[in-house]
């Protein structure tokens, strides 16, 4: 059941992207969205969609995987395009179909959107593929913390995401786990009328809320029996390190952001 | 219900990078009305096989069949059809519960698949009784209940169905010695008196070895064996090999053959038979 979807996992491979170092992998992925947003020519998308692509072969990730594990992904972007088509009034009236006229602006500006969504969310989900969810955690520490003079609770607020982004993997397991038990007592909520099958989902929600509720104060129990007191002053096994590669590819990523940026205006 | 599988293959997520072959070419009959128990150690497959039973999971390839229906291919009819008459418990029955009381917990099932309610609560009481539990349970907050009723409660929700074969995924693990012991004499007697084709998966081999009239021995996925309880003192040594401790009764029988001489010619070995040779052994006047 929930095994098809894809986002938020990671899949462990020796490859140019997996080997980067996270931050790296965020700040590209931060002027990647921003050159999307500037951009408006036809030309520039398919450098975009041409770069999504390149990442996706370094990163050795099969590209049926990314597409099979992002199907509902699909249905949102066509419907994106679709609802625009149809209901676009720019530009230049091309042909109308069933009362609805079709301009030109419609498609345009329908690609344009569906394309930013699409290659937002995929190369998110590169992100997550291949990188381990504690290091996108070690990550955001560091880029927090410049606030933590702020008094914000930087450490604190990293050890919540690196348990939440834990916790993701086992909530889904029970989850799939709870629906075949109720599943084998005849709970069927894929049928019937739509008022049914919201209220076949208590069944689901009620144990997993509790057991999430049971494992959270276990896991307080747990922590606080090692003798955990705030994550002030630790230290980390695994070091994030910036390698010669990183530089370079933060480099390279700034000046085609700025180049692109300048070429427009 | 008979049960039949042929050249079954189940693989998690196939054709991705995460692809993972959990059972492999599994051909056996769990014939009705037997008392099979399903063995290995983690990880070898128990729970993937036994959620073919009843169509959770659906072979990758080769076939399940169980009596009339086949799997894959059945469709949502058949399939729930095929739920009420395969009634299956996973390990850790408990955290299924939902409702408000152990009463309507109960009824949930029958509910669902439709059956007369005014018949299954006259049942009640019984199936309480069955799994060691009473009538005063009925009106109580299944989340007010302790670990082992909690566990009863999930239990008797699957029996109170009246399936014809029952599916059970390590029913006893957490139970105290005395609520282990009255649950596995309650799956011998639903099979004994009432019929019904019991599956019980368990890495415990006194439990297995016990109760059970088949064994179907897995192993990283494939079958190592299907045997009789009494066969297995002959595979003893291969046991050990595929992570499974031989049942104490045996490991007994191999200590007094080495440490005391005596020859074990007996096909079986249990706990009877091998007090019943010591007896005979001391009233022979042995005086070791």
């Amino acid at each position: 059941m929930t095994q098809s979807f894809i986002l938020g996992q990671y899949i462990p491979r020796e490859s140019f992207i997996h080997r980067l170092d996270p931050r790296t992998k965020i700040i590209s992925l931060i002027l990647f969205v921003i050159t999307m947003f500037v951009i408006d020519r036809l030309l520039i998308y398919s450098l975009l969609y041409g770069f999504v692509l390149g990442c996706v072969l370094l990163s050795t990730i099969p590209v049926t995987y990314l597409i099979k594990g992002l199907k509902p992904v699909w249905w949102l972007v066509a419907f994106t395009f679709i609802f625009h088509v149809l209901f676009q009034r720019d530009g230049e009236a091309l042909f109308d179909v069933f009362g609805f006229v079709i301009y030109d602006q419609g498609f345009i500006q329908g690609g344009e959107i569906a394309s930013r969504l699409l290659l937002m969310i995929v190369m998110a989900t590169l992100l997550t593929l291949t990188t381990p969810p504690l290091a996108v955690t070690d990550a955001m520490r560091w880029f927090l913390t410049p606030l933590t003079r702020l008094g914000l609770p930087v450490n604190e607020l990293a050890i919540m995401m690196a348990i939440s982004l834990r916790l993701i993997p086992t909530m889904t397991e029970e989850m799939d786990k709870i629906a075949k038990a109720q599943a084998a007592r005849g709970l069927d909520y894929t049928q019937g009328r739509l008022r049914d099958r919201l209220k076949a989902l208590l069944p689901l929600l009620i144990p997993l809320f509790i057991s999430a509720f049971k494992r959270a104060e276990a896991l307080a129990m747990a922590m606080e029996a090692r003798g955990y007191q705030g994550a002030d002053h630790r230290t980390s096994y695994r070091q994030i390190v910036f390698r010669t590669m990183d530089y370079i590819v933060v480099c390279l990523m700034t000046t085609a952001t700025i180049s692109i940026y300048l070429m427009i205006r | 219900m008979e049960i039949v599988f042929e050249d079954v293959d189940y693989i998690y997520q196939p054709n991705t990078p995460l692809e993972h072959v959990a059972l492999q070419g599994l051909s056996f009959t769990i014939p009705s009305e037997f008392f099979t128990a399903i063995v290995g150690r983690t990880g070898s497959g128990k729970s993937t096989l036994l959620q073919q039973l009843n169509g959770l999971l659906q072979p990758t390839s080769g076939t399940v069949t169980v009596g009339d229906t086949r799997l894959p291919g059945a469709k949502s009819k058949p399939l729930k059809e095929l739920r009420r008459r395969v009634g299956l418990v996973f390990q850790y029955p408990e955290h299924q519960l939902f409702e408000e009381t152990v009463k309507q917990e109960l009824l949930f099932g029958p509910k669902n698949f439709g059956l007369d309610l005014g018949q299954v609560e006259a049942k009640l009481p019984q199936v309480l009784q069955d799994v060691g539990l009473d009538e005063s349970f009925l009106e109580r907050s299944p989340f007010t209940l302790s670990g082992g009723q909690m566990k009863r409660v999930a239990l008797a929700s699957v029996l109170i169905l009246d399936s014809e074969v029952l599916v059970l995924d390590e029913p006893t693990a957490g139970l105290d010695p005395v609520g282990k012991k009255q649950l596995l004499q309650l799956f011998r007697y639903l099979n004994e008196e009432k019929g019904k084709t019991v599956v019980l998966v368990t890495h415990n081999m006194e439990d297995a070895m016990a109760n059970a009239d088949q064994l179907v021995v897995l192993n990283d996925g494939c079958i190592d064996s299907v045997t009789s309880p009494k066969h297995l003192i002959e595979k003893r040594d291969q046991l050990e090999a595929i992570g499974l401790a031989a049942p104490e009764s045996i490991k007994f029988v191999d200590y007094m053959q080495q440490t005391l001489g005596v020859n074990w010619n007996e096909d079986e070995a249990t706990v009877d038979t091998v007090s019943q040779a010591l007896i005979k052994r001391i009233k022979a006047g042995a005086n070791k």
